[in-house]
C-alpha cells in the first residue's frame, strides 16, 4: 500500500538523465496524480559530472520538512551514487534498485533491492544508452507504489519532443516488462 | 484560466513578478538569485520589457531606481554579497520614496560565506539596509506558492507607499521546486501606479506632512520634479541646514507612513496557536520543519503553535505580544545564530523562557532536531 | 513677458543663486548647457538631468527639468535606468572628474562600452571641492592638493583617453575659457545618437587655484590662453612643446558602433518572433 509520504532519490553520473527522472516523476505525482511535492537537484559542480541526484518528495499532504530523511526510494545507476546516497534510506521497507552491470556491490543490510541490466536493455531495445533513464522510469512506475505505468509514461512523452516519442516508448515499454518479471 | 505548474523558488519569483507589472530588471549574477536574471532576461522582452546585466550591484540597484523614476515597475535579485552593494542605492529609493523590489536569495555567510547553501543569517541586514533611520518593509515566503503569490503583494506595497520593498528568500527555496496553483490573470490584485492629475506647476513630488504619499509622475508625462538622496521638503529640494523642523519631520515622515499603513502591510500565519503553551516564532522555509514538529508534538500532547511573520518587517509585534502572554515558553527557529530570538525578547515578559533553535550548518533544519528541543522546553 | 529671457524656462529661479564659489567654473558650464539645449530644440519635458555628488552636480537644482540628484558616483547608473525604461527620454549626466572616474569610474567605462544614448559633461576642476580640496584622479602629477601636501605622485587620467577606448562614440573636451566653443561642443554632445562625452575643463579657484598658487580667479582664467592648445595645433607640435598644456577639441566621432537602446529594441523584436 503507497503511504501518505514518500520519499524517492535518483543518483547517478552527470550525463545519465538524473534530473529528468525527477522532472517527469514530479509531473505524474503531482500535476496528474494531484499530490503534494516538492523537487530537489544537485546544482554546480556536483550535476557536471561526479556522482549527481535528484530528490522527491510525494504527500498527500502539505509538505513539512523539504529535504529527503529517510528514503523510501533510491535509483543508483553508477557505483559512486550507490556508495554516497543509500546510506540514509529505510534499510527494512525501502527499495533499491541499480543498474546491475554497473553497480556490482549494493549495501547488504537494504532488504528490498532489485538488479536490473538498465543500460543493456537501453541498448538492446533502442541502441541509446542515453535512453536508460526512461527505462528506468518504466521499472519505477511498476516496482513504487502511487506510480502507474499510463500516468507515468504519460508524464515521460510530455517532457520529450514529438520526434523523441517513439523511441522513447520502446525504452518505456521495456521498462516496465523487466520489472514485471523481476517482482 | 488558472493552471498547476511545477516550478522552482526562483522560477515562481520571477513569473509572479512579471503578472505583478515587472518591466524592467538590472541585476548582477551572483549564486543562488542567478536563475532570476536569466528567466527575466528571456521573459521581459517578449511582453516589451527590459533586461540589464549591470557592471555591478551597486548600478543594478541605481538602474532599477532610474528605470522606476521613468515609469517602469523594477527589481533587482542578488545574495548576500550583492545585497551588501545595493545598500547604498536602496537607501536612496527611501529617502527619494522611489518604488522598486529587492530580492536578497539568503545564502551562508558572512562574506562570501558558502554560495550554494541556505541560511537567514540576512534578516537583521534587510531590516537595516541603509545608513540612517528608514523604512523597511520586508516579505518572506515559505513555499514555491507563496513565493509566486507574495512577490506580487511586495510591488503592490512598493507601489502603494512609495518605497523599496525587500523579498527576502534562500537558497533551498530559490531552487527546489513544487506545485504551484498560477491564477488567472483576473484573479490578481495589482496595484498600478497612480499618476498627478493636478496642474503640472503645481505639482509637488512629496508631502510631508500627515505622512503623506504623493503620486510619483512618470518622468516625461509633463510633470517636471526633482528627487535628492538629501533630506528634502515637499519641493524635493533640500532642507535648509538650519531648519530642524524640517529635518526631523521629514525623517519621521518616512517612518510614519509605514506606521500609518501597518495593518495594511503586516501579514502573519498562525499554526495551532490557540491553546499554545509554547510558541514557535520561525519565518520563511525552515517554519515547515516546525510545523512537521508541531504535529508530531501535538500528538503526544504537547500544546505547540508557530507564529509565521509573513511580513518580516515591520514585525507584526502586537499579535506575537497577545499570543506570548499566553504562552509558558516562546521559542525561535532560524538557520542562523539567533537573530529572532532578540526580537523575541522585545515582545516577551522578563521572566518568561526564550528557547532559540539556531542552525547556521548551511542546511534546513529538520523536524526531528525542533521536537527534540520542544520536548526539552515542556 | 517682455522681462522673460530666452533661458529664463531653463532655471528654477527660486533656487539661484548657485552655491558655487566666486570665479568657479560651474555656472559657466550649466550656462553653456541650457544654450545648447535651446539651440538644439531639446523639449523640456522629455530632457531628465541625473548629476552624483559633488559640486558640479549640484548642477540639477537650477535646472528646471526632471532631475534626480543621486549618490556619489552612481549617477550614470540611475541614467541607465531612466533611459532604458524610456529611450524618448534626453537624458543628461553632471558630473566631476571624482564622482565621474573616481568614485563612478565603473559605471562610466560600461556606459561607453554599450554605448548608450546619454551625454555625459564632465565639469574637469581637478580636485575635489566639495570636501575641501582633496586630489582627484585628474589632478597632475606634483600639483599640490589637501591630501597631496607633499605633491601629488599619482599619474593622471586623461577623461577623454579613457573615454574613447572604452567606446564611447563622442568624446571632445572644451573649456570655461571659451564658451562659444563649450556650448558648441555640448551641442553635438547632444544631438549624438549614443554614449557622448564633454570633459570640461575648469577653475576651482577656492581650493586647487589657491592650494597651487595659481592666483585669483581671472588669473586662472586667463592662465588658459598659455596652456589650451586646439587639437588641429596639437598635431603639428612636439611632446616637449605639448608639456603641460592641455589639448582641446573632438577627439571620437563615431557612426560605426550601434546604439544601445536601438540594439534592445532589436532584440525584443527578435523574442517575439520578429514580428
Amino acid at each position: 500500500m503507497a503511504k501518505n509520504h514518500y520519499e524517492l532519490r535518483f543518483s547517478g553520473t552527470g550525463g545519465q538523465g538524473m534530473m529528468l527522472m525527477g522532472d517527469v516523476l514530479a509531473q505524474a505525482a503531482g500535476i496528474s496524480g494531484g499530490k503534494e511535492i516538492v523537487l530537489l537537484k544537485s546544482y554546480g559542480p556536483e550535476a557536471r559530472g561526479g556522482a549527481c541526484r535528484s530528490e522527491l518528495i510525494t504527500d498527500e499532504d502539505a509538505i513539512g520538512y523539504p529535504a529527503l530523511v529517510e528514503p523510501d526510494f533510491v535509483l543508483a545507476m553508477s557505483q559512486l551514487a550507490c556508495d554516497s546516497y543509500t546510506g540514509d534510506m529505510n534499510k527494512e521497507n525501502g527499495i533499491l534498485l541499480v543498474d546491475s552491470d554497473l553497480v556490482p556491490n549494493v549495501p547488504a543490510d537494504v532488504k528490498h533491492v532489485y538488479r536490473m541490466r538498465i543500460t543493456e536493455i537501453a541498448k538492446e531495445v533502442t541502441g541509446r544508452p542515453i535512453t536508460a533513464n526512461v527505462v528506468a522510469l518504466g521499472a519505477i512506475s511498476v516496482l513504487v507504489p502511487g506510480f502507474t505505468p499510463e500516468g507515468v509514461k504519460a508524464a515521460v512523452l510530455g517532457k520529450l519532443a514529438p520526434k523523441l516519442h517513439e523511441m522513447n516508448i520502446k525504452a518505456f515499454d521495456a521498462g516496465v516488462a523487466a520489472a514485471e518479471a523481476l517482482k | 484560466m488558472a493552471e498547476y505548474k511545477i516550478m522552482t523558488g526562483n522560477e515562481a519569483l520571477t513569473h509572479g513578478a512579471i503578472a505583478a507589472g515587472m518591466r524592467f530588471f538590472a541585476g548582477y549574477p551572483i549564486t543562488p538569485a542567478t536563475e532570476i536574471a536569466e528567466l527575466s532576461s528571456e521573459l521581459l522582452p517578449k511582453v516589451d520589457g527590459t533586461y540589464m546585466q549591470m557592471e555591478d550591484e551597486l548600478a543594478a540597484a541605481a538602474a532599477i531606481l532610474g528605470a522606476s523614476a521613468a515609469g517602469k515597475k523594477a527589481m533587482t535579485a542578488t545574495s548576500g554579497p550583492g545585497f551588501t552593494l545595493m545598500h547604498e542605492n536602496v537607501g536612496y529609493g527611501m529617502a527619494t520614496e522611489i518604488p522598486c523590489v529587492v530580492v536578497d536569495v539568503m545564502r551562508q555567510g558572512p562574506c562570501q560565506g558558502v554560495a550554494t547553501l541556505p541560511a537567514q543569517g540576512d534578516f537583521m541586514a534587510v531590516k537595516w539596509a541603509a545608513h540612517g533611520d528608514h523604512p523597511v518593509i520586508a516579505i518572506a515566503p515559505s513555499s514555491v506558492a507563496e513565493t509566486y503569490t507574495e512577490i506580487i503583494r511586495a510591488f503592490n506595497l512598493s507601489e502603494k507607499y512609495r518605497t523599496p520593498v525587500f523579498f527576502v528568500s534562500d537558497a533551498t527555496l530559490a531552487h527546489m521546486s513544487e506545485k504551484i496553483r498560477i491564477p488567472d490573470a483576473s484573479e490578481l490584485e495589482i496595484v498600478e501606479r497612480p499618476q498627478p492629475t493636478c496642474d503640472p506647476d503645481e505639482y509637488l513630488p512629496f508631502n510631508m506632512e500627515d505622512n503623506g504619499i504623493v503620486p510619483m509622475a512618470n518622468f516625461g508625462s509633463g510633470y517636471r520634479w526633482f528627487a535628492s538622496g538629501l533630506i528634502h521638503d515637499d519641493t524635493g529640494f533640500p532642507v535648509k541646514t538650519g531648519n530642524t523642523v524640517a529635518i526631523e519631520g521629514a525623517s519621521r515622515h518616512l517612518l510614519g507612513k509605514i506606521e500609518d499603513n501597518i495593518e495594511d502591510i503586516q501579514k502573519w500565519e498562525e499554526y495551532k496557536c490557540d491553546d499554545a503553551e509554547i510558541l514557535i516564532l520561525s519565518v520563511g522555509l525552515v517554519s515547515r520543519s516546525v510545523k512537521t514538529a508541531i504535529d508530531a508534538a501535538r500528538e503526544e500532547g504537547i500544546k505547540v503553535g508557530l507564529f509565521r511573520p509573513i511580513t518580516l518587517w515591520p514585525f507584526p509585534g502586537k499579535r506575537f505580544a497577545e499570543l506570548t502572554a499566553k504562552a509558558k515558553t516562546v521559542m525561535t527557529c532560524e538557520m542562523n545564530l539567533g537573530q529572532l530570538s532578540e526580537i523575541a525578547a522585545q515582545y516577551t515578559d522578563r521572566d518568561q523562557k526564550i528557547v532559540a533553535i539556531t542552525q547556521s550548518d548551511g542546511t534546513v533544519i529538520q523536524a526531528k532536531k525542533i521536537l527534540n528541543a520542544i520536548k526539552e522546553a515542556k | 513677458m517682455s522681462e522673460q529671457h530666452v533661458y529664463d524656462k531653463y532655471f528654477r529661479a527660486d533656487k539661484l543663486k548657485t552655491m558655487w564659489c566666486p570665479g568657479c567654473g560651474n555656472g559657466i558650464v550649466l550656462q553653456s548647457l541650457v544654450r545648447a539645449l535651446e539651440e538644439t530644440g531639446t523639449p523640456l519635458e522629455k530632457t531628465v538631468v541625473i548629476s552624483g555628488i559633488g559640486c558640479s552636480s549640484r548642477a540639477v537644482n537650477y535646472l528646471n527639468t526632471c532631475a534626480l540628484h543621486t549618490n556619489h558616483g552612481r549617477a550614470i547608473a540611475f541614467a541607465t535606468g531612466v533611459k532604458m525604461a524610456n529611450p524618448d527620454l534626453k537624458v543628461v549626466v553632471i558630473t566631476g572628474d571624482g564622482d565621474c572616474t573616481s568614485i563612478g569610474g565603473n559605471h562610466f567605462i560600461h556606459a561607453c562600452r554599450r554605448n548608450i544614448d546619454i551625454t555625459v559633461v564632465c565639469i574637469n576642476n581637478n580636485n575635489y571641492g566639495m570636501t575641501g580640496g582633496q586630489y582627484s584622479p585628474t589632478t597632475p602629477t606634483g600639483a599640490m592638493t589637501k591630501t597631496t601636501v607633499y605633491g601629488n605622485i599619482d599619474t593622471p587620467f586623461d577623461i577623454c583617453d579613457l573615454a574613447g577606448a572604452a567606446g564611447a562614440t563622442y568624446v571632445a573636451r572644451s573649456l570655461t575659457y571659451n564658451p562659444v566653443h563649450l556650448k558648441n561642443t555640448l551641442k553635438k554632445a547632444l544631438d549624438h545618437k549614443g554614449l557622448s562625452v564633454v570633459d570640461a575643463m575648469s577653475d576651482c579657484p577656492s581650493l586647487f587655484g589657491r592650494l597651487n598658487r595659481l592666483g585669483d580667479a581671472p588669473t586662472m582664467m586667463k592662465r588658459w590662453a598659455e596652456i589650451a592648445v586646439p587639437l588641429a595645433k596639437a598635431k603639428t607640435m612636439t611632446e616637449e612643446e605639448l608639456a603641460g598644456k592641455v589639448v582641446y577639441g573632438e577627439f571620437t566621432d563615431r557612426k560605426d558602433r550601434p546604439e544601445y537602446t536601438e540594439n534592445y529594441a532589436a532584440l525584443r523584436l527578435k523574442a517575439q518572433g520578429g514580428k
